[in-house]
């Protein structure tokens, strides 16, 4: 009885929080910061980095001491068309690093979903595609970045190599040069966002790593088997990482789609995986 | 302020969760009960929009949360210890959660002295303890302000001193106006901390109601009685029509009466009494009564619920069997309030 007073509402004081307020900028600050504070992301940068530069100028030295030999120098050629591209062999480590990048990609999510790191994530940002979207765009601005001056020291490397034969090196103003050093890092960098996309759909580091190999590495090889009467030459072309062949290559290689076309492709290979990552993150409890 | 409709979550064959409908209010601790498997930690994450209801919907503070501008201020959340980068250190988690929305690094550092992790902010979370990563989570849950709180089994690896300044920190959120949505299995500790109680068995809501009221729902107790005169005590017990049973350690134990009815009658005989104690079940006993049909993992497999009542789990034989045997099926007796909103 008497304690039906106490049994009303009792006045409770009104509690407001402070005014903050969710941001596309506060994310992509968030996502910065989640970058750079996990030990293997940081070492596979730098792997990456040294993969670049190291190869290519292990490469460069080891076709140098070959370019010396005039025999040699025209059954290397050979194989290129008649015309050996130098910046491409200065880049050769840059192919090996697309790879490594691709782990990057791959890491930055299924790290964060398999260590349950992702639920910390979507209550901070419940917007999910937002969240991904700044979580790719972090990934594009470092990978760009860091890539693009890692592919132009091989380039320089790579030169500076050759240079001690009688052939005559490329300079970086010589046309295609720089379009081909930069548009590798452009190549680097779709291959990390395509291992970011599936990453969020395989929601696995190892597996998605693993499937990035074989996509990258061992089906292009399995793709020269293919043969014309079943449009080999045209699947050749079309297949992900081969759309990207010219834009990282000074000279056209024949039976490839041109520079621009080939980007284009290849452009729309790296959004097919994202936005497949995206959908089975928007759709999927986390 | 939390509001749940109808929520109800199937993970192919399995009903997690089924019709669960509850309110959490500002300024009083709610505490969220329910056996092992009963679908707590799958509600809490329906609420923040991590995990997607079947059917029904819920609403923090008017609107679903994902629709939040500032979805740190209205929910702090600590779902489980491992919501938590192992390879990142506490302070760039913390740094990083606080990014989103804009909030100053001296909060970080605010919440991480609160806690009482400043000694291990720089070290990777993966090397923290149990109850080093529940306190990185409650850091991270308080990091906006937020209007509300849910934590989700807190307790679970603190220490005695750690337990006790979790269930202040609480009491304190909730007088500050927030609401405070708490799971945990420990009873006493939620006896001791929450003014209100959802609970739930099998995903089905049971109470929802304040623990004095879901507590009074369970079998009397009787009253504890003490006196030198055993025989008249005995005498004036039966003729007031009450039944007196005697414990182990000289006390009696009646039921049927009120302690008024006892004390009076007592009084009109001129017979002693040294104690007169009426007995109310714990929070525990009344859980298990209340739940024992919606537990959803037995011991020794007991059939579920809508069965028969389970074998007789006889508390000391002191002849409430029959009441006991009432309670195992809550659905039987139990929620008005869970049919009411199901319609």
């Amino acid at each position: 009885m008497s304690t039906t007073t106490l049994d009303e509402t009792p006045a409770v004081p009104q509690y407001r929080p402070p005014q903050h307020r969710l941001t596309f900028g506060g994310m992509l600050r968030s996502e910065w910061i989640k970058f750079w504070s996990v030990r293997s992301v940081l070492w596979t940068m730098i792997g990456a980095v040294v993969c670049t530069v190291g190869i290519g100028a292990l490469i460069s030295w080891g076709i140098s001491t070959g370019l010396n030999d005039a025999g040699a120098r025209e059954e290397m050629a050979d194989g290129t068309g008649g015309q050996l591209d130098l910046t491409l062999l200065a880049l050769s480590g840059a192919q090996f690093a697309s790879l490594v990048v691709a782990a990057i990609g791959a890491i930055v999510i299924a790290g964060e979903i398999s260590t349950g790191m992702v639920r910390t994530t979507f209550t901070a940002a419940p917007r999910r595609l937002a969240a991904f979207a700044a979580k790719a765009l972090v990934l594009t601005g470092i990978v760009l970045v860091v890539m693009a001056l890692a592919d132009l020291a091989a380039f320089f490397i790579g030169q500076a190599i050759f240079s001690t034969t009688d052939i005559t090196t490329p300079g970086i103003g010589d046309e295609g040069v720089l379009r081909a050093v930069l548009g590798t890092a452009v190549m680097q960098t779709g291959i990390a966002l395509a291992g970011l996309g599936l990453g969020a759909l395989l929601r696995n580091s190892a597996g998605t790593i693993v499937t990035m190999a074989a996509l990258v590495l061992v089906v292009p090889g399995l793709l020269q088997l293919v043969p014309e009467s079943w449009n080999g030459d045209t699947i050749r072309e079309y297949y992900f990482v081969n759309t990207a062949t010219s834009l990282t290559t000074v000279a056209e290689i024949p039976n490839m789609l041109s520079v621009w076309v080939g980007a284009a492709w290849f452009a729309a290979w790296v959004a097919a995986f994202l936005v497949a990552g995206a959908l089975r993150l928007k759709r999927r409890d986390v | 302020m939390i509001e749940a409709v109808g929520l109800r979550k199937v993970y192919g064959k399995k009903v997690a969760v089924d019709g669960l409908s509850f309110t959490v209010r500002p300024g009083i601790v709610t505490g969220f009960l329910g056996p092992n498997g009963s679908g707590k930690s799958t509600t809490m994450r329906m609420i923040l929009g991590l995990d997607r209801p079947t059917a029904g919907h819920v609403l923090v503070d008017g609107i679903p949360y994902a629709k939040h501008r500032n979805p740190l201020g209205a929910v702090g959340a600590l779902l489980d210890a491992k919501a938590v980068h192992t390879g990142r250190s506490a302070a760039r988690h913390l740094q990083a959660v606080a990014a989103t929305a804009g909030i100053p690094a001296s909060r970080v550092d605010e919440v991480v002295e609160l806690v009482g992790l400043r000694e291990v902010a720089k070290k990777r979370a993966g090397g923290f303890s149990l109850g080093m990563g529940q306190r990185l989570g409650i850091a991270s849950a308080l990091l906006g302000d937020p209007s509300t709180v849910m934590f989700d089994e807190p307790v679970n690896g603190l220490d005695p001193d750690g337990i006790l300044w979790i269930r202040n920190l609480m009491k304190h959120l909730a007088a500050e106006g927030r609401a405070v949505f708490v799971s945990s299995h420990l009873m006493s500790e939620m006896a001791l901390t929450a003014e209100h109680l959802v609970v739930i068995g099998r995903g089905k809501l049971i109470a929802d109601e304040p623990v004095r009221q879901f507590i009074d729902r369970t079998a009397p107790r009787g009253v504890l009685v003490r006196s030198p005169q055993v025989e008249e005590l005995r005498e004036l017990v039966t003729a007031a029509g009450g039944h007196l049973t005697s414990a182990q350690d000289g006390s009696f134990r009646v039921a049927d009466l009120t302690p008024e009815q006892i004390g009076d009658a007592a009084a009109r005989r001129g017979v002693a009494l040294h104690e007169l104690t009426p007995q109310r079940a714990s929070l525990e006993e009344a859980f298990m009564e209340l739940t024992a049909g919606a537990v959803e993992y037995h011991a020794h497999g007991a059939p579920g619920a809508g069965g028969p009542a389970p074998e007789q789990q006889t508390h000391g034989g002191d002849g409430r069997q029959a009441d006991v045997r009432q309670a195992d099926v809550p659905q039987a007796d139990v929620p008005q309030q869970a049919q009411e909103v199901a319609r």
